[in-house]
């Protein structure tokens, strides 16, 4: 008899992704301040998804332009260090 | 009139004389007309992300200021032909500006600033004052603690004299009595 393949019920947490700048009005989205913007980059310098950041739309395409011109001006790298 | 703001990185390796220069320079070139420099803010030396030029440090200086396109054109323009500006952005504040309201801005920064010094001028009155209460308290009481291991070596030796004299005699009056 051939084994079946056991069916495994897909275990997914659905934690609700809130935009950090939504919930903290405080935030503030600046490219002179790349401290809060290297939260929203991978190690190699990439900027992360909304899908996975969650951030909301308006807050994302802020952000974008903002790790942009901070890489311009050398605050950000374009290419990060690659991780060991 | 249109609020711009101006990022760039100078030579780090520049003295003290022509960096004063330089800025002098692009000062010269915003501050013409009605336009004004609204603030001049020099992060000085960072580490820079990426080399620029093969060099890994730069000296950021932010210049905000209220003027028009042409002069943000030659400015640019100038920055690139300047060896002592290794990079620039420049970017638009805001389309139209109140001078008034600017103005009034920077009087208020200027005085926050001011606040500011004179707080961090009076903290230090303070904590100067404080360390030598302290320092004089420290003192105060190793005098006094000096004064008290004095006091006790006195009462020790006073003490041990005291010891030493009645035992003696008792001694004294035990061997007639035997």
């Amino acid at each position: 008899m051939a084994a079946r393949p056991v069916r495994r019920k897909k275990r997914f947490y659905h934690r609700r992704k809130v935009c950090r700048f939504c919930a903290d009005k405080s935030l503030t989205i600046d490219y002179k301040e790349p401290k809060t913007l290297k939260y929203f980059t991978t190690e190699r310098g990439k900027i992360i998804p909304r899908r996975i950041s969650g951030t909301c739309a308006k807050h994302q395409r802020a952000l974008t332009t903002a790790i942009k011109r901070a890489r311009h001006i050398a605050l950000m790298p374009y290419v990060g260090s690659v991780p060991e | 009139m249109r609020r711009y703001e101006t990022v760039f990185i100078a030579d780090p390796d520049l003295d003290d004389e022509s960096r004063g220069a330089l800025f002098e320079r692009l000062r010269g070139i915003v501050e013409q007309g009605e336009s004004f420099i609204v603030r001049f803010d020099e992060w000085g030396n960072r580490k820079t992300a990426y080399e620029i030029k093969k060099k890994k440090r730069g000296y950021y200086v932010l210049m905000e200021y209220c003027g028009t396109a042409d002069q943000v054109s030659e400015l640019e323009r100038v920055m690139r032909i300047d060896d002592r500006v290794l990079k620039y952005l420049t970017i638009l504040l805001a389309d139209r500006v109140d001078v008034e309201e600017v103005r009034e801005e920077m009087a208020r920064e200027q005085a926050e600033k001011e606040a500011r010094e004179r707080e961090r001028a009076e903290a230090k009155a303070a904590a100067e004052a404080r360390k030598a209460e302290a320092e004089a308290a420290a003192a105060e009481e190793e005098a006094r603690k000096a004064a008290e291991a004095e006091e006790q070596a006195k009462t020790a030796e006073a003490e041990e004299g005291e010891e030493q004299a009645p035992a003696e005699p008792e001694t004294q009056e035990e061997t007639p009595e035997e």
